[in-house]
């Protein structure tokens, strides 16, 4: 999983995989319907579907910018 | 109990773990009994965890281990940190697993391991370059669903 690889690279960078199922309530709170969904930091940025590198990594930038 | 993995799958992850594993990975695991799939997730990783020396797992009950837990920043159980170990020390490159990573996702667990094992990200150099410039603490949380 590319968010695997990101929190690998950088030390700042942390990534999980949720199992939307195992965690329902999770799931509606960030209104994951389609899988995959990314969330960044809590909601400040998100993303659906499996990104390339420079979609997901500039997401990210956005949302810091947030 | 019946074997999660069967023979074909075990003898792919023999030959992949020989040709990709470089240093040791350690499994860090906190079960919940309020969730059914924590038997079959520690089942799970037992299963992968045989095929390699490079392979160890460590299971904890979640509730009961709330301040270790705490410690590898994970907070929904059952849940998994995959680490690297050099000696006595757990290295936490910030890499989790929350939910049984089934069917498709399983793959994501086995490249997991790899990645930790081989300490490298195998990243293209740009990317690289422009990730180094983050100065602030990303989280990422991916949605999965098994099928």
């Amino acid at each position: 999983m590319l968010a695997h690889k990101f929190a690998m690279e950088h030390p700042m960078i942390s990534a999980e995989m949720v199992e939307a199922t195992d965690f329902m309530e999770l799931s509606e709170e960030f209104g994951v319907s389609s899988v995959p969904h990314t969330v960044i930091n809590l909601g400040k940025g998100e993303l659906i579907g499996a990104p390339p590198e420079s979609l997901l990594l500039e997401e990210i930038r956005k949302a810091l910018k947030e | 109990m019946e074997k999660l993995i069967n023979e074909q799958i075990h003898k792919q992850l023999v030959d992949l773990f020989n040709k990709e594993l470089v240093h040791p990975v350690e499994i860090i695991l906190f079960t919940s009994d309020a969730h059914q799939s924590s038997e079959y997730m520690e089942q799970l990783l037992e299963e992968v965890c045989s095929v390699s020396d490079l392979l160890a797992l460590q299971t904890h009950d979640y509730e009961s281990n709330q301040q270790l837990a705490e410690q590898y920043h994970l907070d929904k159980a059952p849940g998994f940190v995959l680490a690297g170990r050099e000696g006595d020390a757990i290295l936490d490159y910030g890499i989790r697993f929350a939910g049984l990573p089934a069917q498709y996702e399983f793959n994501s667990l086995i490249n997991g391991i790899i990645t930790v094992s081989k300490r490298d990200s195998l990243l293209n150099p740009a990317v690289r370059q422009s990730l180094a410039e983050i100065k602030q603490p990303v989280h990422l949380m991916v949605f999965v669903t098994p099928t």
